[in-house]
């Protein structure tokens, strides 16, 4: 016997399953083979490739999770008169598969009292070759925000904020408040006709579904034969399945049911082979740069820079809620942006850690002149919790003097399994 | 239609030996919950005729993880700041939002989020943000406490007080530990900060999270 499973999706036509249509053994078979396809694409079970990791194209419906959504409160000034600066600048992640998004929406706070500053914002390639680019234009909800639309792409690459300081900065100083970029679409609307899922489950009339997910009956081709009887041993398993499959990927009760009868959806920690999700955490800026000679700012008042060359420097923390993962399954990467004035900056070298532990420490690498980044992988962390992601520089040559002086830009978290 | 949809399960008594074999009723449970799941896993139609299940709050086919019935919530965190814990061997701005050093001052954290679609309902996860405070005393010595308030805009605020007596870093959650979320929009919310000692304590950071699965 075969266990019975579709290599794509098959269903069967409303003909079918109409007011006293025979019980035909292939709207059985299909129903069963089609269950059988859903439950090995949501657990990774069974040798199935294309499961669902939210990547859209058949693979689940995107998360449509915010890309950066950094407070801060950053005073803009400079010491050196009016210049061009990159007044944020941080890595960004997309997860794969393409862009499941027609575009990106850039927004920055500036609380300033004085002209609102000539702003942009550009989108660089991990080569640091310009991909897209546009100006930050007025939001009329709000006069200390501006915004832009971009296009990005899947994968890593740096997003930076723009703005001209003016030589009269002691005077109309900017604040810079926040920077935010998460996906937008055009949408047809947010209905198509029918009915809402329910989520009120009824009492009464229960529908009973296994304890949990692992009590799947595969349903093998044999027990369902041309000619053979309506099997009730076939007909409750898949009804059974069904049930189950229900709860684990909708989250919520059966249709009849109280409550939920398992405890275990989806969360990417059970089944083991359950498909891993790519996602962002967030980016955080936290420094200035200059933008036209590509070297650290003078806007000394918004900047992150080592003073030795010794030790270990801690140069950057955060308190996050981590994700329902396998830490184990799941790796955290995290990639910095980072300027470099002279000598060799590439004998830097950066660590990232939570209270799950440490990351393995990695060397700078030059993007382009001036711009260096490391991307850290594997990252230790407690799923499910709260803690600080914290990064630290060291040398690998030591010294009290800077001989090599660098700027943390920015830097980025994401899961990219 | 040209695939058979359904949400709707059978009893055990339905499927059980020498019950009354309904075509419609079988097949259309059995088969058409078949299809409404592979839509709602896949996010793709399950067959030419544009879907049979309901868009997701995104408008979109299938389950987002935005919480039930759009699947299990994600958690995450959605709105952070950054900062630099110590300065030894590094200089610049290490970002801590405020230091309160008066009794009564006030900081207002400028928080402005995007949060994204979910359907709103009570309960529902993503309608409360879970706030947190990162606070240190300054001075070395006494009992710094703050009060802190978070609300969105035109909504009573949430309240709590936390006193530090000791060095480091000491994670505020407020009690109760939520914000009022809404979705698919960016909301500006208002978090408060005051000191209501004699002893100073610096506003290190701040962060949002969304921590509910099922509900609240």
């Amino acid at each position: 016997m075969v266990r019975l499973k579709n290599a794509a999706f098959v269903g069967s036509p409303p003909r079918d399953v109409a007011r006293d249509a025979p019980i035909m053994t292939r709207w059985l078979t299909n129903a069963a083979s089609d269950a059988a396809l859903v439950y090995d694409k949501m657990t990774g079970l069974n040798g199935e490739a294309n499961t669902i990791n939210h990547t859209g194209s058949g693979r689940g419906c995107p998360l449509s999770l915010p890309i950066v959504n950094q407070g801060l409160d950053a005073l803009l000034t400079s010491s050196a008169g009016a210049g061009d600066y990159y007044i944020w600048g941080a890595p960004i992640f997309i997860g794969p598969g393409g862009p499941p998004f027609e575009a990106y929406r850039v927004e920055v706070d500036i609380f300033r009292r004085g002209p609102w500053l000539a702003t942009s914002c550009e989108v660089r390639s991990l080569a640091w070759a310009l991909s897209d680019a546009g100006s930050l234009e007025s939001d009329d909800a709000d006069e200390y925000t501006r915004f832009a639309t971009l296009s990005l792409s899947a994968g890593w690459q740096y997003l930076l904020i723009r703005a001209n300081i003016s030589a009269s900065a002691a005077l109309d100083a900017s604040r810079l408040r926040g920077v935010r970029c998460y996906p937008v679409r055009s949408s047809t609307g947010q209905n198509n006709g029918i009915a809402p899922l329910d989520l009120t489950a009824p009492s009464g009339n229960p529908s009973p579904v296994p304890a949990a997910l692992s009590s799947w009956t595969d349903i093998d081709s044999g027990q369902v034969a041309d000619d053979g009887p309506l099997d009730a041993w076939v007909l409750t398993k898949t009804n059974r399945n069904l049930s189950a499959l229900w709860e684990y990927i909708t989250g919520s009760p059966v249709s009849g049911n109280a409550s939920m009868q398992m405890l275990n959806t989806v969360d990417n920690t059970s089944p083991a082979s359950e498909p891993l999700l790519a996602m962002p955490m967030g980016s955080w800026g936290t420094g200035a740069a200059d933008a036209l000679a590509s070297k650290p700012s003078d806007l000394t008042l918004f900047e992150r820079r080592p003073t030795t060359q010794a030790g270990s420097l801690n140069i950057s923390r955060t308190w996050l809620q981590f994700p329902v993962f396998s830490s184990a399954n799941n790796p955290g990467n995290i990639r910095v942006l980072i300027t470099g004035l002279s000598g060799t900056p590439t004998n830097w070298r950066i660590t990232a850690s939570t209270s799950a532990g440490s990351s393995s420490t990695v060397a700078l690498t030059l993007i382009s002149s001036g711009w260096y980044t490391a991307l850290i992988t594997n990252l230790p962390y407690t799923s499910s919790a709260g803690q600080f992601v914290a990064l630290a520089l060291s040398h690998a040559t030591g010294g009290a003097v800077v001989n090599e002086p660098i700027y943390l830009v920015g830097w980025s978290l994401a899961f990219d399994p | 239609m040209l695939r058979i949809v359904s949400t709707e399960p059978m009893t055990d008594a339905e499927c059980r030996s020498l019950a009354p074999a309904h075509a419609r009723r079988i097949a259309t449970s059995i088969a058409g919950r078949a299809r409404a799941l592979y839509e709602l896993a896949s996010g793709a139609a399950g067959a030419a005729d544009g879907g049979g299940t309901p868009l997701n709050p995104q408008g979109r086919l299938g389950v987002d993880r935005s919480g039930p019935p759009w699947g299990d919530a994600h958690t995450h965190p959605m709105w952070s700041t950054e900062f630099l814990e110590t300065t030894a061997g590094v200089a610049g701005d290490p970002q801590y939002l405020s230091t309160l050093t008066f009794t009564g001052q006030i900081y207002r954290v400028p928080c402005a989020l995007y949060v994204r679609p979910f359907r709103s309902y009570e309960g529902a996860p993503y309608s409360r943000g879970r706030v947190q405070i990162i606070l240190e005393r300054i001075g070395g010595v006494g009992t710094a406490t703050v009060a802190v308030r978070v609300s969105a805009e035109g909504d009573p605020p949430r309240s709590a007080t936390r006193s530090v007596s000791g060095s480091g870093l000491f994670i505020l959650a407020v009690t109760p530990p939520f914000v009022d979320l809404s979705p698919a929009q960016v909301q500006s919310l208002r978090v408060e900060v005051e000191l209501t000692s004699t002893v100073g304590m610096s506003i290190v950071g701040a962060s949002i999270s969304q921590t509910a699965r099922r509900r609240h």
